[in-house]
This record gives structure tokens, sequence and C-alpha cells, in this order.
């Protein structure tokens, strides 16, 4: 009858524990999602390290997310936002950062990101980050990605949210440029945010 | 008058019979950017028959693989996967076209060359063959 009852306090006693356990886990995983801070996120740049907080400064930030072996979304988006900032005045130019953050760090360095994106403009610069501080970083800005294997010579594609997020010089998520908008709702868009921002 | 409806009837008769069983229009292969491993071939297919069809397989010499790929839009995501056919229906127009159907061309041999035609054959499921002359252009399509 004891070692019955033993047994059963020992079974409690482990269940206790691995609930404690899970919440520990749990909550040790809240804090950490609400202690990270996507703008001192260190980012590889052509440049070295920097962060958001080091680029936002008195600027526009649009950041889109994408991979070199994408293709159709990122080099579409790419030609069109580079169409649309030739066609900006400098003025309005220099107040504009656009980030194009590396989703498949595993096959893009730096220096394959960099050469890609010289072929657009000027502005686009490449970032990328090690793939742990990948899920918080775009979950940050609402964006979603995955690393999908396939039956291919690829071997894996990334599905990944095509939208343009625009961030106010003073951190805040404006908006999100749509893939499926037009080049003019686009240059709408960013016309009116320069307007308030920086009455240009 | 019934002379005249009868050459045209003729006429019409006469085309259709010299229609090809596909019509090629306008096929275009990307030349891909520095950096970008792959590169896509988009076309449009007129079926001019009365039977489906359904491209199976596409060759060239141009690239080292040929894959043939759909993308889809979902919830603002972009997915692209690799497709056993594209379908070819019937008195039908089939556009391969950026955001849709496509065929992926991996390890290209050489780089392309803008205006430069290039051979790629899409193989139907009745083993008869397609025979595509791309050109390679640089240009992106702007739109979906």
């Amino acid at each position: 009858m004891n070692k019955i009852l033993s047994k059963g306090v020992v079974k409690s006693l482990l269940a206790v524990l691995v609930l404690m356990g899970v919440f520990y886990y749990s909550y040790q995983q809240s804090v950490q999602k609400k202690r990270y801070n996507p703008f001192t996120q260190e980012l590889i740049s052509p440049a070295g390290i920097v962060t958001l907080d080091d680029l936002h400064k008195d600027k526009l930030i649009f950041l889109y997310f994408g991979f070199l072996s994408c293709p159709d979304a990122c080099p579409t988006t790419l030609s069109e936002i580079s169409s649309i900032f030739k066609s900006l005045a400098p003025q309005k130019l220099e107040k504009i950062r656009f980030i194009f953050v590396g989703l498949d760090p595993e096959r893009d360095s730096i220096d394959r990101m960099t050469k890609y994106t010289s072929h657009f403009h000027e502005k686009i610069i490449p970032v990328t980050l090690d793939l742990n501080s990948l899920g918080p970083f775009t979950s940050a800005f609402g964006i979603t990605y995955s690393k999908v294997p396939l039956k291919s010579t690829m071997g894996y594609t990334i599905d990944h949210s095509t939208q343009i997020v625009v961030l106010s010089p003073d951190k805040k998520k404006l908006h999100l440029l749509e893939h499926e908008e037009t080049r003019a709702q686009k240059i709408d868009h960013i016309n009116n945010y320069l307007k308030i921002y920086f009455q240009l | 008058m019934k002379l005249i409806v009868l050459f045209f009837m003729l006429l019409t008769s006469f085309q259709v019979f010299s229609e090809s069983k596909i019509e090629v229009i306008n096929p275009i292969i990307r030349i891909p950017l520095p950096e970008m491993t792959v590169t896509a071939m988009f076309v449009t297919l007129k079926n001019n028959t009365d039977t489906d069809f359904k491209i199976v397989k596409a060759t060239g010499d141009v690239a080292g693989v040929y894959e043939l790929h759909t993308m889809e839009m979902k919830g603002g995501k972009m997915k692209m996967r690799p497709v056993d056919y594209i379908e070819l229906k019937k008195r039908a127009i089939t556009e391969l076209k950026s955001g849709g159907f496509h065929v992926m061309l991996f390890n290209l041999k050489k780089p392309l060359l803008e205006n430069e035609v290039y051979n790629i054959d899409l193989i139907l499921n009745d083993k008869s063959v397609i025979s595509v002359k791309a050109v390679a252009k640089k240009i992106m399509p702007m739109h979906m």
C-alpha cells in the first residue's frame, strides 16, 4: 500500500516539476520576445556591422525581405523600386533608406547580395543576419518566411511576404507597400510620408 | 452570293488546316541578374486543336536543367513550386508568365546575350514537341 502511495507521490511530483519547467521556459521565451529589439539587431552590410538605430536617423526606412534564388517577386520589386527612386527628386531621395534583408543567409553571402543589388539602385543597401536572429527580426515587422524543401535542382525555396515595410524616422511602423499595388500607388504613399515627416 | 460564301468557307477551312497545333507567341528568356543562379522562360501558347494537352518536360542546350514551375501569391506570401505538368486546354490560350507558370532554367552553360535566340523544346504528353525560339531579354516584368 505504502509502495503504491509513494509511487503516486513520485509521479505527481514529477508532473509538477515538468509543468514548472514548461512554465519557466515559456516565461523565458516571452521575456526574450519582449526584450528583443530589432533596432539594435546587428546587421551585416557592405560597410560592416550596422543596426537600424544607426540607419533610421532623419530618414524614412524601407525594409524588403528576399533571397537571390527568388525567381520573380524580388527582382520585380527591386527593379520597380529602382525605377521609382530614379523618378524622385534628389532632396526626397536623400531622406530614404532602402534595406534589402537576405532571407537565405545559408546561400546568400553579403558579397553576393552586394553584387546583386548593385544591378538595381545605389539606394538599395543589402544586409544579412545570422539564421537565429532572422526569425525575431522578421516577425518584429510582421514579415513571415519559411524554408521549404523542394523536389528541384533548387533544393529548397523560401516562401516569403512580399510587402515593403515603411518605418518613420521615429521608428514607427507606418505602412506596408503591397506587391500588387501599382507603381503610381507606391509613389503616392512615398510622397505622402515625405510630406508628413520632412515637409517635402 | 452563294459562291462568295462558299469561297470564304473554303478560305477559312484552309486556314484552320494551315494553323499549327500549338501556336507559340512571344517567347522570352529573362537574362539573369548577377549572382542569380536561375532564370525563367515565358511564352504564350495557343492550343488550336480540340484536344487538351499537357507540357510534361522542357529541354534545350542552353541550360543544364529545365523544370516546370508555378508561382502563387497566398496571403501576401509568394510561393514557388515545381509542377509535374502545365495544362494546355483545347481552343484556349495558356500564358507562361511572371507570377504564374514558367519554365525554370538552372545551370546556364553560357551567359545569355540580349536579343539572341535560344531553342527550348517543350515536350507534350503525346510525345510531340513544341519548338520554342526564345529571345533573351533584360527587361523585367513590372506587374504581375
